[in-house]
């Protein structure tokens, strides 16, 4: 029997004549002026809502939008209205589900098994410590073609070029910033006051530093007041080291430069604080003191504590009215000043169901001057953009901490060599504890040896041996 | 059943040890010994309590006082109303009643499939008993953090992720349980079987009219132990669980401790972990009894 035909079916004639007018058409296409895409521009008519949205994404689309984050609910609730907004205004079909808290620790547990296991979140939050990690894992979606074809505001002279350097692995963008930290010296002015003239000046340098801090030393045990409190750790090292003029690797990370006698140098500094001079407290003091980091600061027994700045504002209020205090910079040396910390970044995980979503609220949020001046504000990380980078400081500082901005944003901008992470950078850390642990937690002296050991075994880690 | 002969509660020396010595000397020398005993236990208590007895103080202390240095022991005031301010901040009741539903569900699940486990490899015989019973045990030998990814994809792919069922099914199969009811179940004579069997009791008839009324202490000994354990268990559910809702107490705990970097409210963080710790109080209090038995019948008994 024939089959009969239906006006749906094609014959091979129809066909042949489908392809030649297609052909045509494309050919006609291709020989047009370069410019927008003809289909490019009837998407931005029909999907843009804002400037805010890309047109890479469905207005209807519907689904869960889900985000994770290491910062606790206080921090993370100045981004909440914000991402809340951008969704009910543009995807008022999309739910979001955001999940902060997550301590740090576990957070890059949770993190890599989501992303391995196939259900990542679709945006996330990512350090520069990790900043090459993922990329060189294929754990993020580079967002190269996205700032390519849709730029944030102010892109990209207005971002501050550190942290873009930092967010970029090979030659690809994996993360926006969403804020960055310098380092600085809080100083207790009660204590400081009569041996330092506040502000300090610019080049005052690390043997300064250590000479105020032996003489602000005071006391003993319990009553005992230290004239400065330098956390140590591979960072600590490499800014006393980089100002004297040595770096800890080589410029690629495939090499240790541990073995320098500058290197050597700016650890036995350091160990001389701890153990030589007793100005700066060991981990042991810190325990039996039952108290840490910026909570000793706080408690009146530090001269001089060095910490990044987003701690300002709320050292500001644990220390209320109970001292004058003031910030100074990072001390200077033969090579600079390395005050320049680095930040965190928002990115894309391997396996995001929508990406483009992701990076379109990215770029909301993160590149947005109505909206940057607020996550400054009350987080005291410098927004990302430079022109708003001064946000980051808390308002009225000028006339509370006279050179606050001085000695934290214009200095620490000032040479903006940070210390680059690399991707075997997790591995790495527990040789340092392995050779530096005895060092400069438990005080023993044989700096040198150790110092080969590790310059050793890291060279054997990234393949230099 | 195991009796502890008179002679060794009283104390009496061995022959040989105490002869010769008189019953003034053996006395004091008794007393001595027990009071170094004593005084052993005591500061193995005080060194276990301390942390548990400075967190139920630091629950009712104020924020000031956490950080008063020196620290002092006592609070001025006991603030009651730490315990309602965290109430407030955090839904206690939604962590708690996640918590119970996965530790509750899980704990009868183990119960029931450790018993039935352990009655298959101590009272049935059937050809490579053995041998599955050593394969199901040197499962307790992977550590989690190895199966932690393919247990996350098996979620994923059930569609239990961000659900209880992730917490609760993957650990309804211990093998821990099943070896320690195999252990007990081993102890019971033999003879009730086989006088249930001549009554035409059949296997479940006897694993559940004959068995499992014996069973009762080490019950409780795996019912307390797995309660604990997912009662606390942290890392697995922060893993699969993204919702605030389905967030369980050790997750709520860590998440209220991140609240606010540097200003960490640890009275009312230990308010609540006072209030997380507080079932586990109760059911040990509960099952005290058949607990000790039943680690000590199981441990005893299981070579027989």
């Amino acid at each position: 029997m024939k089959e009969r035909k239906t006006g749906l079916q094609m014959t091979r004639r129809d066909w042949l004549r489908f392809m030649g007018v297609s052909g045509f058409a494309a050919g006609l296409a291709a020989c047009a002026p370069p410019g927008a895409a003809p289909a490019e521009e009837a998407a931005d008519a029909e999907v843009l809502v804002d400037r805010w949205t890309t047109g890479l994404v469905d207005p209807d689309i519907s689904g869960t939008f889900r985000i994770i984050s290491w910062e606790g609910e206080g921090e993370i609730d100045k981004f909440i209205p914000f991402i809340e907004g951008f969704f009910e205004e543009r995807y008022p079909n999309m739910e979001v589900e955001i999940e902060s808290g997550v301590p740090w620790g576990d957070y890059w547990t949770k993190l890599p098994t989501q992303i391995a296991g196939g259900d990542p979140p679709d945006l996330a939050w990512q350090h520069q410590s990790r900043g090459w990690v993922y990329p060189d894992k294929g754990w993020s979606h580079s967002m190269q073609q996205y700032v390519e074809s849709h730029p944030p505001d102010g892109w990209p002279d207005d971002w501050e070029p550190k942290m873009i350097e930092m967010s970029t692995y090979k030659g690809e963008l994996h993360s926006l910033p969403y804020g960055w930290v310098t380092w600085g010296l809080f100083v207790n002015r009660e204590i400081t006051d009569s041996i330092q003239e506040y502000p300090f000046p610019d080049d005052w340098t690390w043997q300064d530093l250590r000479e105020i801090a032996k003489e602000a030393t005071s006391g003993e045990g319990m009553d005992k007041i230290y004239g400065c409190r330098i956390p140590i750790f591979d960072k600590t090292l490499w800014a006393v080291s980089m100002t004297w003029g040595a770096d800890l690797f080589d410029t690629e990370r495939t090499r240790g430069n541990f073995d320098d006698p500058i290197v050597e140098e700016a650890a036995k500094y350091l160990w001389d604080l701890r153990w030589t001079d007793g100005s700066s407290p060991t981990p042991g003091d810190e325990q039996a003191m039952g108290l840490g980091g910026e909570f000793l600061f706080a408690s009146g027994r530090i001269g001089m504590h060095m910490g990044i700045s987003d701690i300002a504002a709320r050292l500001d209020n644990a220390i209320g009215d109970k001292f004058p205090w003031g910030i100074a910079p990072i001390p200077t040396g033969p090579n600079g000043r390395f005050g320049y910390e680095g930040g965190a970044q928002w990115m894309i995980p391997a396996g995001s169901k929508f990406p483009e979503l992701a990076y379109e609220l990215t770029r909301y949020v993160l590149s947005n001057e109505d909206i940057l001046p607020t996550l400054g504000i009350e987080g005291s990380l410098y927004p990302p953009r430079l022109s708003l980078a001064e946000y980051g400081l808390p308002k009225g500082w000028e006339e509370k901490i006279p050179n606050a901005k001085h000695a934290l944003l214009t200095l620490g901008l000032e040479q903006p060599t940070y210390y680059q992470y690399f991707t075997k950078y997790q591995e790495w850390s527990a040789l340092w504890s392995k050779w530096m642990d005895p060092i400069f937690v438990e005080g023993k002296d044989n700096i040198k040896e150790a110092l080969v050991g590790l310059n050793n075994e890291t060279n054997e880690l990234l393949g230099a041996a | 059943m195991n009796t502890i002969s008179t002679e060794a509660v009283q104390g009496r020396p061995a022959a040989g040890l105490g002869a010769g010595t008189s019953p003034m000397g053996t006395e004091r020398s008794r007393l001595l010994g027990n009071l170094g005993s004593w005084g052993l236990l005591s500061l193995g208590g005080i060194i276990m309590l301390v942390p548990f007895l400075w967190m139920v103080l630091m629950s009712f202390k104020s924020l000031d006082e956490v950080y008063t240095f020196p620290p002092q022991i006592l609070p001025n005031q006991f603030l009651f109303s730490n315990y309602a301010e965290v109430w407030d901040q955090v839904p206690v009741a939604r962590f708690f009643s996640n918590s119970a539903t996965v530790a509750i569900s899980a704990t009868l699940g183990v119960l029931l499939t450790s018993s039935l486990g352990g009655y298959s490899f101590a009272r049935i015989d059937y050809p490579g008993r053995n041998t599955i019973f050593l394969l199901y045990l040197s499962t307790m030998m992977i550590p989690f953090a190895v199966i932690m990814i393919p247990l996350f994809v098996q979620m994923r792919m059930l569609g239990w992720i961000n659900s209880l069922y992730a917490l609760i099914v993957p650990g309804l199969f211990s093998a821990w349980g099943t070896f320690l009811m195999r252990q007990f179940m081993m102890g019971i004579p033999k003879e009730l079987e086989e006088a249930a069997e001549i009554d035409g009791c059949g296997h479940f008839r006897i694993y559940s009219t004959i068995i499992m009324p014996l069973c009762k202490p080490v019950l409780a000994t795996l019912a307390i132990f797995t309660f604990m354990g997912f009662w606390n268990d942290f890392l697995w559910p922060l893993i699969v669980i993204s919702s605030r809702d389905l967030k369980t107490l050790p997750l709520g705990l860590a998440g209220f401790q991140q609240k606010v970097a540097l200003n960490t409210p640890w009275h009312l963080v230990m308010a609540l972990a006072v209030v997380s710790v507080l079932p586990i109080l109760l059911i040990f209090i509960i099952g005290q009894k058949y607990y000790v038995r039943g680690i000590v019948t199981s441990g005893l008994k299981g070579a027989a």
